[in-house]
């Protein structure tokens, strides 16, 4: 009954509008290289924060699948993928645009997107609901594992080290003891300031992490690489387009990689761009011919597409079940869920019960509403991309001030989030990933309570932890997911040293000949 | 010198763990036993990071390495000194917002912030800096009924 009331929710103009408004957002910060879904959803979440949830969360549903497949416009129009999640669709999204059949190209990727995205939010809206009645078997014990395993888990993906990634979830822990102690209510590490009694303040600290670094980044880039424009011309785009019959015969292919990217992004930590991969690597496995791929054929922008944005409901399962955010944008909606006071787990599909099932409804939605867009606004949202960074650093820091101060109209926010933003600068520049951090701070004190409650029934004994079933599983997990990454780690590692190896070779060739 | 340049961010971290274990003195048992076991795992999972780092350098000894592992140290005289002043820019902002108004700081905050970056290439998207700040304004005023400071003479 609830699914349907979300569906309907729909109708009601304002939510259509916010959910609208979402994707166009999403879009654009996709197509914005150094933007993407995390950014935009941070960005976005201090103006929904005097809407109701019904109105609010498909906005954020909104933001997540327009921004994946806004990546994609950069990717097939100028080779550059928006996000990371597009990567895979440069292989054959460009040189379609370079064969002149750059709008065939777009349509195949905001069609792939819109149907990889909807299969995967009727898996989400599937899954969901039983999956987060097993937390109801969840004691102290297990709520403190959980949120070890999920910082684990973001720690594991974290590009570089996984060592570092576990460093930032420590620090985004300590970080959540800010505030009044969730047990006795003992003011800790307030150092003074009233402004600290409740924890630190969701929105500056998303701002903070996310976007004020990236502010940063893009000055940083100006000063070391010079005024630098991304130019794309769609005023003169080809007249090639799609037809109903050309999505006929990719549907095995968009099959397939919407159940790779649903998969994909139900395990917690691998991500869209690598299930735009895996799903492109399928489609060279299964196509007939598999040297067309590569040069300009739709099957490859439908196979890195139909995943990557299969990935987003498909990371959602995971969050809204058991509260383990498989991504740092999943971290993010994480964040954006706490401020309208919504706890993941088996309450948001019955205390939450109807804004809970209009953003799972809105996440089906929002593809059609996508696809609407990018079939006929992409050469537009394409221009939008030109926007200049000297403009988009310092309106991107109005926005974050703005936002940061309008929620509780706290000057102190405003320099907590410049402080925020300054660290988390300078820990990105040295492979500290935000995300873990954010994580930390959200689920600091579910797992401190937790932890202490465990250790308040066990009568202070560390092994309590090690007497369940459910939580040796979750320890076992949590293990597994530390190889898993130390495993991705080394792999990365060799991949690197290959390629410096390969350079290398290449710098000595070319002194060679020029010799 | 050398190698606090190295480890600058462990030193940091460390630093960090050090400080919230000591001022959690003054704390209950029971408040400060998680902060405390947080400050402790920080700590060594930043001695992990600094042996890792150390045995990798050793390891291959190659500029290579050493530079990926300090992706930070990269940054020249001049970007530091810009990046600083950009900061600076940043709390003159959140300094003035009270004393003139959210759209009129905006308006200064945006165009300087284009001048600074763009030089004159900011002359051609001046109406920016005007129309950010006042739509940004009636959309948390009028629509989302939040507060933002409004210029003294008009409050």
């Amino acid at each position: 009954m609830e699914i349907v009331t979300g569906f309907l929710n729909l109708l009601s103009p304002a939510v259509f509008l916010s959910m609208s408004t979402g994707v166009a957002w999403g879009i654009i910060c996709g197509a914005l290289p150094g933007l993407g879904a995390t950014i935009g959803i941070a960005l976005l979440i201090p103006f929904t924060f005097t809407m109701s949830p019904v109105v609010a969360l498909p906005m954020l549903a909104g933001v997540y699948a327009g921004a994946i497949y806004g990546g994609g416009i950069t990717a097939i129009l100028l080779g550059v993928p928006g996000t990371s999640a597009d990567a895979a669709t440069v292989f054959d999204g460009h040189p379609m645009a370079q064969k002149g059949m750059a709008r065939k190209a777009l349509r195949t990727s905001v069609s792939s997107s819109a149907i990889g995205g909807m299969f995967a939010a009727v898996v989400l809206l599937l899954l969901a609901p039983p999956l987060a009645r097993l937390s109801l078997a969840f004691g102290p014990h297990e709520y403190f594992l959980i949120a070890i395993f999920g910082l684990t888990v973001i720690a594991a993906v974290s590009p570089g080290s996984i060592l570092k990634g576990l460093i930032a979830g420590a620090l985004g822990l300590m970080l959540g003891t800010v505030g009044l102690d969730p047990i006795m209510g003992e003011m800790r590490f307030g150092f003074g300031y009233v402004e600290l009694f409740d924890g630190l303040p969701l929105i500056p600290l998303l701002l903070g992490l996310f976007a004020f670094p990236q502010c940063l980044k893009f000055t940083e880039d100006l000063v070391t690489k010079g005024l630098s424009q991304i130019n794309i011309n769609t005023d003169n785009i080809d007249t090639s387009t799609l037809t109903l019959s050309d999505i006929w015969g990719m549907r095995r292919t968009l099959t397939r990689s919407a159940v790779i990217g649903t998969i994909i992004g139900i395990i917690p930590g691998a991500g869209a761009a690598i299930a735009g991969f895996v799903s492109y690597a399928a489609e060279k496995r299964a196509a007939k011919d598999p040297t067309k791929l590569g040069t300009g054929v739709p099957e490859g922008v439908a196979a890195s597409e139909a995943a990557n944005n299969g990935v987003c409901s498909g990371s959602l399962v995971p969050l809204l079940t058991l509260s383990i955010p498989g991504s740092p944008t999943a971290a993010v909606i994480l964040g954006a869920l706490m401020i309208h006071g919504m706890v993941p787990g088996p309450e948001l599909f019955t205390k939450y019960a109807e804004p809970t099932y209009t953003f799972l409804a809105a996440g089906f939605f929002c593809n059609i509403v996508m696809l609407v867009m990018g079939w006929y606004g992409s050469n537009i949202f394409g221009k939008i991309a030109n926007i200049p960074t000297i403009i988009l650093a310092p309106s991107m820091l109005v926005i974050c001030f703005t936002g940061a101060y309008a929620v509780r109209q706290q000057f102190f926010d405003l320099g907590l989030m410049i402080l925020i933003g300054v660290v988390a600068w300078f820990l990105t520049r040295y492979g500290y990933p935000m995300a873990s951090v954010l994580l930390g701070v959200i689920l600091g004190p579910i797992s401190e309570s937790g932890f202490r409650r465990a250790m308040l029934i066990s009568d202070g004994d560390y092994t309590t932890f090690f007497t369940r079933p459910l939580s040796l599983v979750l320890i076992a997990l949590t293990f597994f997911s530390l190889y898993a990454g130390w495993k991705l780690t080394q792999r990365m590692e060799a991949f690197a040293a290959d390629s410096l190896s390969k350079a290398d070779e290449l710098v000595k060739k070319g002194k060679e000949a020029t010799a | 010198m050398d190698f606090v340049k190295k480890y600058i961010v462990q030193v940091g971290l460390i630093g960090i763990s050090v400080l919230v274990y000591m001022s959690s003195e003054e704390l209950s048992d029971s408040a400060r036993a998680f902060p405390r076991t947080m400050a402790v795992s920080l700590l060594v999972l930043v001695v992990l990071l600094m042996i890792s780092n150390y045995m990798k350098q050793k390891k291959n000894t190659g500029e290579n390495s050493a530079k990926s592992d300090n992706p930070g140290s990269s940054l020249n005289v001049k970007t530091m000194t810009i990046l600083v002043g950009f900061i600076i820019f940043n709390v003159l902002f959140v300094w003035l917002l009270p004393v003139i108004g959210f759209e009129i700081a905006g308006f200064l905050f945006i165009l300087g912030g284009m001048i600074m970056l763009g030089g004159s290439e900011a002359k051609r998207f001046w109406w920016v800096a005007l129309v950010l700040p006042v739509v940004l304004g009636v959309v948390f005023r009028t629509l989302l009924d939040l507060r933002l400071p409004l210029f003294p003479f008009l409050s």
